[in-house]
């Protein structure tokens, strides 16, 4: 086997080198850089340890995708509220849709069934206004039903005499009766103002 | 109905959204099923932006339910469970759920402080605790009927179960 001969480290290079002045030149550059970079090192470690220590660790790498689902939240949140908020108004505008003064009078709308039960509504018209409103059906196969109604409808009947009509809000956790309630009280705003109905 | 009734319902929608999303990105992360064209950071900072993110929207429903004036809650009623006088099971269940996760997240940032057994107890929690939260959505009724909210739930499920056979029964690709 061959073994190609070593030749000994500096014997002739160093001597060669320090006669040579772009070699110290060039020495002298690199020395100067590494005394620039040890002072940015120097500098970094007294602002970021991470960039003390020679890493470039990103601090957050999925920082698009956090502002993308940040965004994407707050826009859902957005768009469902103002779908909600829509959706129950729609139907309030539906029922109030008919025309007309009032008769004087009692008048019982028809019921509106929804998964809880039946919700019949019963209006009191007195010159030309709602003056009373009675709800004489209301969900209460279930001690929730009755806790839910017995919260509820105080509120729809205060919402109804301030409103005179079936356009009014539905009230929190009671959905279905709310909605049921304005069906039946606009079936009886109807019957109050001569106008026919189906039930 | 105020606005704060709608608040309420679509940051609770929007939180479960997030805390599912999470539960992928975690479990993906540890089934180390996060192929190669995102590094594991990236799953890792994703999971734990979305879980921050999940508590932030869930509180936010706490808050907005408590001043809604017409949901009938209190504070007390939306921080001890079996307090809430209407929807007394499904409003327990969303405030245990809430304890689950404040649990999990928090024990998330100065993980190093606990032992990895009890970080991964507390972590287990989050599966459920969004079973609890499932519960609570259909239970309080008001969205429950939605053909979208049941087809978002049956669409969070099969997200689920995917990572989580990974992670179970190591179906990882060979």
């Amino acid at each position: 086997m061959k073994t190609t001969p070593r030749i000994p480290v500096g014997s002739n290079t160093p001597k060669v080198a320090h006669l040579d002045p772009t070699h110290a030149a060039a020495q002298e550059r690199a020395a100067r850089a590494a005394a620039a970079r040890v002072a940015v090192q120097a500098r970094a470690a007294r602002t970021s340890p991470t960039k003390a220590a020679g890493r470039t660790k990103r601090k957050h790498p999925a920082r698009r995708s956090r502002i993308a689902a940040l965004a994407l939240s707050l826009a859902g949140t957005g768009a469902m509220t103002v779908d909600m908020f829509h959706a129950d108004h729609a139907s309030a505008v539906t029922v109030s849709a008919a025309q007309g003064s009032l008769r004087k009078g009692s008048y019982t709308g028809a019921a509106s069934s929804n998964k809880w039960g039946d919700v019949q509504v019963r209006i009191s018209v007195a010159g030309g206004k709602i003056t009373g409103v009675a709800a004489l059906k209301t969900p209460d196969h279930r001690p929730k039903s009755v806790r839910i109604n017995d919260r509820a409808v105080p509120l729809l009947k205060t919402e109804v005499l301030k409103a005179q009509s079936a356009l009014i809000n539905n009230v929190s956790g009671a959905t279905y009766t709310s909605d049921s309630y304005k069906v039946s009280l606009q079936s009886a705003i109807d019957q109050a103002r001569g106008v026919a109905t189906a039930a | 109905m105020t606005i704060w009734w709608y608040l309420t319902r679509s940051t609770g929608i929007v939180a479960t959204v997030l805390a599912v999303g999470s539960i992928v990105w975690g479990t993906r992360f540890s089934a180390r099923a996060t192929g190669t064209r995102l590094g594991p950071n990236w799953w890792l900072d994703l999971h734990n932006w979305l879980g921050g993110l999940a508590l932030a929207f869930t509180i936010a429903h706490v808050v907005f339910s408590v001043v809604d004036s017409d949901s009938g809650l209190n504070v007390v009623d939306a921080l001890i469970p079996g307090r809430a006088k209407d929807a007394t099971t499904a409003v327990s269940l969303g405030v245990v759920a809430t304890y689950a996760f404040v649990l999990v997240v928090g024990t998330s940032w100065p993980r190093k402080r606990f032992g990895r057994r009890v970080w991964r107890a507390i972590h287990l929690l989050s599966l459920p605790a969004i079973v609890l939260v499932g519960l609570h959505t259909f239970q309080m009724g008001s969205d429950a009927p939605s053909t979208v909210l049941r087809a978002l739930t049956v669409g969070l499920v099969a997200v689920m179960l995917y990572p989580l056979g990974l992670r179970l029964f190591g179906l990882r690709k060979s």
